[in-house]
């Protein structure tokens, strides 16, 4: 005879057994509506960007499924220097932010408490939308911007020509400078909420047993900070590597990013470089899921060194 | 090792006032216990004696020097913190080595120190476990083991075995002592506990409401508890409105001899195990209202004459609700305020 569930052994009367269900599967059934939007979204999404990249787009009259995209976009040229600039960008975009960051998070850990308002001033940048920082930096930072014509008035130039190219240049210092004003904040909330925990937990304990402020920092702090470190570094670098509107409106006409290389595909007129297109964004799409299994992994063995299992 | 002086000590946050002047004196190589309830600024004492605070006024003295305003890194008074405060990605060895390395003790010196403590905390085979993979009572030998290696002016105890299940808990008061006994550091336990304060150490100073109410042996504290305040926070006792007159207090239990100044509103304390019950006959009649088996022993409430309503802690279990008794009160039982 088969067993009953533990669900059903423990209904005893039919009128009970209604109001127990509904309990148990009450958390599911209330957030099944955003579940099932999310998950549609991007199964459905995903699932026609690899249909699509695979050669099936029904308007271009090429419906039968082949790997002939992926190796042409492949074997391009340049191809490759834009999968390197992409990864350029997003290192060094993510690497500076979260190293400010942290940095940001550990004064703001020496200045002990602070009003509310200058906690706000921080977060500030955060809730700002990416465009508005991209006009932002063009304007201070072009060479016809605020700092070229202070560097001008200052007598340290002579010509806006004379001005370092910061926008639309191949080193990406605009990019990298939108996405820090974005990103430092962003690290900094993130770090400190937890480098507080740490501190407050700590810190005396340190002290208590001799050791000075930098023992304090590099043997304790920062090793129990480093999940949430790598966490913010995923998250930034995801962002960042997926990101398309600040490239393509500030980045360098001389390389594309793979989302703004996807992007020019999408709108040529000619419908089979669609698949194309799908093909970059299904490449750029597997990545970042590598990036996260990585982090995954990673995190894992940080919380299995610093925890060990929990009694 | 240290002695220990602290000199008209108080402690505020704002206007709320935490410690208010508290002088006492711990002797070098002492077992002293600071014993309170929750909240009386007990555990603020002892942060205060570790340098985590400063007092609002008053000096905090080590073997004759003022130590007020030396830095909690300068002191070696360490604590042993109530939730052990392992660091979790440090292994026992680490943990240990901790101090040591932060003092800048040569490695080979360092080495050997940590080797003789985890033996003496019999920790070796566990050298290199994370405190997560610890039991409790692992734990709490890793963070005595971690304060004792530094060999601390003084040791502070912060309800060090309240995390502790029953059974483990009297093992650890026992291995605490020995070591104690063993290191001969001065050490200052934190309780809430009386009975553990009571066992562990010589002297005992306990603090209600932020003033020290009495320093003293444990005897001394539980037999004559000098103010109301540590009366009741000791508990267990019957409390009877007297007066005294020519050093007998008067009540509805008889007159008994007193050691107190002539008041014609006074209270004496008798406690639950100053009173017995019996069968045979006695001065006080009453009846058994209520009982409650503890194991040990059981807690009868009785009702005498006049109305008054008293407790008992007897270890005769045999007596039932609705039982006329009698009820005998032992000689030098009172106390009065």
């Amino acid at each position: 005879m088969q067993e009953k569930s533990p669900l059903l052994k423990s209904c005893g009367k039919n009128t009970s057994c209604a109001g127990r269900l509904y309990a148990t599967w009450r958390p599911y059934i209330l957030v099944a509506p955003l579940v099932t939007f999310m998950g549609l979204t991007f199964v459905l999404a995903l699932g026609s960007a690899v249909l699509q990249s695979l050669g099936f787009v029904p308007g271009a009259a090429a419906n039968v499924l082949t790997l002939r995209f992926y190796r042409e976009v492949l074997l391009e040229s340049d191809f490759l220097t834009s999968l390197s600039y992409t990864i350029y960008i997003a290192l060094v975009a993510t690497l500076l932010s979260n190293l400010l960051g942290v940095m940001v998070a550990f004064v703001m850990l020496s200045m002990g408490q602070r009003p509310k308002w200058q906690r706000l001033l921080y977060q500030v940048p955060i809730v700002i939308p990416h465009l508005v920082v991209i006009v932002l930096v063009f304007h201070l930072f072009s060479q016809t911007g605020v700092a070229s014509r202070l560097a001008y008035w200052l007598g340290c130039i002579t010509h806006p020509n004379q001005f370092p190219l910061l926008v639309f240049d191949r080193l990406g210092i605009g990019i990298v400078l939108v996405y820090l004003y974005k990103q430092v904040p962003f690290a900094t909330m993130i770090v400190a909420g937890t480098l507080e925990n740490i501190s407050a937990r700590f810190k005396e304990v340190a002290y208590n047993l001799g050791a000075g402020r930098l023992q304090l920092c590099t043997q304790i702090l920062l090793p129990l900070l480093m999940p949430t470190i790598l966490s913010v570094f995923l998250i930034t670098f995801a962002f960042t590597f997926g990101a398309f509107e600040v490239p393509f409106l500030i980045g360098t006409p001389a390389w594309n990013t793979l989302p703004v290389k996807a992007f020019f595909y999408y709108m040529r007129p000619d419908l089979t470089y669609r698949a194309s297109s799908m093909v970059i964004n299904v490449l750029i799409t597997v990545i970042s899921l590598g990036f996260a299994i990585a982090y995954g992994h990673i995190l894992a063995l940080i919380q299995r060194q610093t925890e060990g299992g929990e009694r | 090792m240290a002695n220990i002086r602290l000199e008209h000590v108080y402690k505020s946050y704002g206007e709320q006032q935490v410690l208010a002047d508290v002088s006492l004196e711990i002797d070098d190589g002492e077992m002293f216990a600071l014993l309170g309830p929750s909240g009386s600024g007990k555990t603020t004492l002892l942060r205060l004696i570790a340098g985590l605070e400063a007092p609002s006024a008053g000096k905090v003295i080590f073997n004759n020097a003022d130590f007020t305003h030396v830095s909690a890194q300068r002191r070696k008074a360490i604590i042993v913190f109530q939730d052990y405060a392992l660091f979790p990605h440090l292994t026992v060895w680490q943990n240990i080595a901790f101090g040591l390395r932060a003092g800048g003790v040569p490695r080979v010196a360092l080495e050997s120190k940590v080797h003789d403590i985890l033996g003496l905390v019999h920790l070796k085979d566990r050298q290199h476990s994370l405190p997560g993979e610890l039991s409790g009572g692992q734990k709490q030998r890793v963070a005595l083991a971690r304060a004792c290696v530094l060999e601390p002016r003084v040791l502070l105890l912060d309800e060090p075995f309240s995390n502790l299940d029953t059974g483990l808990r009297q093992s650890m008061r026992d291995f605490v002592a020995a070591l104690q006994e063993r290191l001969r550091f001065t050490c200052i336990l934190v309780t809430h506990d009386k009975e553990e304060a009571f066992m562990m150490s010589r002297r005992v100073a306990v603090i209600v409401d932020s003033r020290l109410q009495q320093v003293d042996t444990p005897e001394a504290i539980f037999t004559q508890p000098l103010t109301k305040k540590l009366s009741d926070f000791l508990g267990e006792a019957n409390y009877l409105d007297g007066r005294v007159q020519g050093g007998n207090f008067y009540c509805a239990l008889g007159i008994f001899a007193v050691n107190a100044p002539d008041s014609a509103n006074a209270v004496g304390r008798f406690r639950w195990d100053q009173l017995a019950l019996t069968r045979e006959a006695g001065p006080h009649q009453g009846r058994v209202a209520a009982k409650s088996y503890a194991g040990k022993a059981t807690y009868y409430t009785v009702t005498i004459e006049r109305g008054h309503t008293l407790n008992v802690f007897s270890a005769r279990h045999d007596f039932f609700v609705g039982e006329e008794i009698f009820l005998e009160v032992l000689p030098s039982a009172v106390n009065v305020y």
